[in-house]
């Protein structure tokens, strides 16, 4: 009843004051409205996060000279604009050291090639992963991006990653670390240069050593020692290791134990072998593990089990630099460990590399940028304010000063990258949960590596 | 009016030109359109447009950062054999089964309780509101902690209290699916405990007087007047939790990535995996679609019996 009345009213009024009037007044707001549109969508361009851009002042460049000639046409030719992302490396107190950082590689790169105007961002951790495939698939990406060994064969393997074996004969490829720049390998093409690496190992709590008898000095090298421990350990009532076997399956759980029994998930030629002997081997040494609750009961879902090591549960916690920093904030007395040898001597490394993209309208200028932020005086500078460990050999130097990044940097040179695959990552949660099947006692080992190589095999076969 | 009366009379076989329909249409509700034309336009590129792309996609191989090519019907093909996928939609069902009907129960039992005409009734409304809008991260941070799958996890250590030993929780696929429901029951019993006290307040209060009178008890009244009463209200809570059931995502992703052994791979964190992870768009959207269809016959199904309308 009141919709017709007020109807009829509107109606009268038009009829009464005009038809123009109200026509005119649609118009006027249809207007207003276009116009707060267009400048939604140009506002949301306009916002960046830059952190720093090209030429800033700062200090005067470090000495850049590594004696190398380009070995692409003279550093005058290249022009243009290059945009790098990158990420926060560092915690909130050294930001600004670690803007300091990019801008003198930036005020050296533009020392060799003033026509060229680098563009730096400096993306969160968390978004990067959807970042990069939105701005990638929408062609706005940037011209040279971070990634990790995971990403690069999946990347490379789109073709959206430019080689850059044309640029590197002036780049010193041999003074990488092997695993480092295998890394980047993919197809026998080189799509990425190295310029940080990770390493993990076991890290021992030095007062549960010695409560189970042991000397935190001579700690274990080969697994039957590890394995003599732990029954120690277990015997007086602690955990001998963690196994986080969600989030971080299967590089910092299966596979150090797997290459170190002399398998692996893929051989040289690209076959599947991770249920050979090797294989099924370890997954029966996991098995075992959970079986003799050398490792929590909840292994088969848990992300994390720094909370057990730190209220002194755990004999040993598998960690890295960062586990490091934390322990000695809690001022826990550790020891860190060798990678354990069964049949070789190998442990897990991630590594930070830096790529090129395929629709970089500048490749020359942005493979030349990667050259120069790899370089032995850049990664010094990097990884000394970051407190990992170069990945160039000549740069190992930076860390002699501190015992555990010493030790960090010698085991580091055996360390691997994981599966330089493509299929590196849609693999993971497929071997995870061949894993829980068998710790849940669903599957005997043989089944489960058996279901995992089958596994990754569909995979291979999706490509 | 006469005038315009005989003409309208008089074409009565032929319509009014279209022209001055839509000037007529214009100037009587020149307004309303100007307001729906920023609407319309983000309906239509964020919700209209993804939909029909993504079933164009879901006949294509697309790696989103590589070439989109035409693969037919090869991803419809892959799903019908895909065990995961099926694995996926039972246990996205065995979520739903453990979620719908106590969020529904709970809800309703909240709002009973916050419709007693005391001081407090306003204090505890917003108390069992709070989780509705805590942020699910933290609500996740907070359930991992509770269901910690050892001896020293909180629930663990209530559970001992009763001589009953430290469940997995998590790390056992049996149980992994019972606690991320009851995680999301905790989080939405709020908001299905406004939509029922709404209802339970729109019911006239002169039935139950009635009811009275004819000497019917409490649990009589609930059950004959209440209850049904609050049918178009059952159907709307039915309706949105079942659309937010089928759609869980979060927790999955959080707290158990899909695990243990894929207990808690839900479809859409499928979806997820196949689309962002694996870089198979085409596949996803193929899942993603056939989550449309189920939602859709449910809802439709729902619709048929609790859809009924309401005589008081």
């Amino acid at each position: 009843m009141n919709q017709i009345s007020i109807r009829n009213s509107v109606a009268t009024y038009s009829k009464t004051e005009g038809k123009v009037c109200m026509f005119k007044k649609g118009i006027l707001l249809l207007a207003i409205l276009v116009w707060s549109l267009a400048l939604a969508a140009c506002g949301s361009n306009g916002n960046r996060d830059t952190a720093a851009s090209s030429p800033p002042a700062s200090p005067p460049p470090s000495a850049s000279a590594s004696g190398e000639s380009s070995g692409t046409p003279a550093g005058e030719a290249l022009s243009g604009e290059i945009t790098v992302w990158a990420h926060p490396y560092v915690s909130e107190e050294k930001a600004s050291e670690l803007k300091a950082f990019w801008n003198a590689v930036i005020q050296d790169y533009n020392a060799k090639y003033p026509n060229v105007k680098v563009k730096y961002e400096e993306i969160p951790w968390k978004e990067r992963e959807q970042k990069i495939l939105t701005a990638i698939a929408s062609g706005t990406g940037p011209d040279v991006f971070y990634q990790i060994p995971d990403q690069v064969p999946q990347f490379a393997n789109q073709g959206v990653l430019a080689p850059l074996d044309d640029y590197l004969a002036d780049a010193d490829l041999a003074d990488f670390n092997e695993g480092a720049l295998r890394a980047g390998n993919f197809g026998g093409k080189q799509y990425a240069l190295p310029i940080l690496q990770e390493t993990q190992t076991l890290i021992y709590n030095a007062d549960i050593v010695k409560a189970i008898g042991e000397d935190p000095a001579k700690l274990p090298t080969t697994w039957d020692e590890f394995n003599a421990w732990a029954e120690k350990a277990v015997s007086k009532g602690y955990y001998a290791r963690d196994f986080a076997g969600a989030e971080a399956c299967c590089n910092a759980t299966l596979y150090p134990l797997l290459w170190q029994k002399g398998g692996d998930v893929l051989a040289e030629n690209g076959s599947v072998i991770l249920d050979n002997e090797a294989g099924v081997a370890t997954f029966q040494y996991i098995k075992d593990m959970y079986d003799k609750k050398w490792i929590p009961a909840d292994s088969v879902s848990n992300k994390d089990q720094f909370p057990e090591f730190l209220s002194g549960k755990m004999m040993a916690i598998w960690g890295s630099g960062y586990t490091v920093n934390v322990l000695n904030e809690e001022k826990i007395n550790y020891v860190i460990g060798e990678p354990l040898t069964d049949k070789v001597k190998a442990t897990f490394g991630t590594v930070g590399m830096f790529v090129v993209s395929e629709k970089s309208k500048n490749k020359a200028a942005a493979a030349e940028f990667v050259k120069l932020l790899t370089n032995k005086e850049n990664q010094e500078a990097f990884n000394k304010l970051t407190n990992y460990i170069p990945a160039r050999k000549s740069a190992g130097s930076i860390h002699d000063g501190d015992e555990v990044m010493k030790k960090m940097t010698e085991i580091a040179a055996v360390s691997r990258p994981g599966i330089v695959s493509p299929v590196a990552r849609t693999i993971m949660p497929k071997i995870q949960a061949e894993i829980a099947a068998m710790l849940e006692g669903a599957k005997t080992p043989q089944e489960a590596a058996g279901a995992a190589a089958q596994a990754v095999k569909d995979e291979l076969a999706k490509l | 009016m006469k005038a315009y009366a005989t003409a309208d009379t008089a074409n009565v076989s032929a319509k009014p030109g279209l022209a001055a329909r839509l000037k007529k249409e214009w100037r009587k509700n020149a307004f309303v359109y100007v307001v729906l034309v920023p609407v319309l336009l983000h309906f239509l590129v964020f919700q209209a447009f993804p939909l029909g792309f993504s079933f164009v996609l879901s006949f294509m191989d697309w790696p989103i950062i590589g070439k989109a090519e035409f693969a037919g019907f090869k991803n419809w093909e892959t799903f019908l054999h895909d065990r995961l996928a099926w694995k996926s939609i039972g246990n996205t069902l065995l979520f739903s089964l453990y979620y719908i009907l106590p969020t529904m129960g709970i809800g309703l039992l909240l709002a009973l309780l916050v419709s007693v005409r005391s001081k407090l009734a306003g204090f505890f409304k917003s108390v069992y509101f709070v989780p509705v809008v805590t942020s699910f991260v933290v609500i996740s941070g907070i359930w991992a902690w509770i269901f910690k799958g050892n001896d020293t996890g909180i629930f663990n250590y209530v559970l001992s209290w009763f001589g009953i030993g430290p469940q997995l929780f998590f790390s056992d696929s049996k149980q992994a699916m019972i606690v991320l429901a009851s995680l999301s029951v905790f989080k939405v019993c709020g908001s299905t405990m406004v939509y029922y006290y709404a209802g339970l307040k729109s019911i006239p209060g002169h039935l139950y007087e009635a009811a009275k009178i004819d000497g019917a008890s409490g649990w009589t009244m609930f059950w004959r007047i209440t209850f049904v009463l609050l049918l178009p209200i059952h159907f709307y809570v039915a309706i949105f939790t079942t659309i937010g059931s089928f759609q869980i995502f979060d927790s999955a992703f959080l707290l158990t990535s899909g695990g243990p052994n894929y207990a808690t791979t839900t479809i859409v964190y499928y979806l997820y995996q196949e689309g962002f992870v694996g870089l198979r768009m085409g596949y996803a959207s193929v899942l993603a679609y056939v989550l449309f269809f189920i939602v859709l016959i449910l809802s439709l199904v729902q619709r048929k019996f609790l859809g009924k309308e309401v005589h008081y």
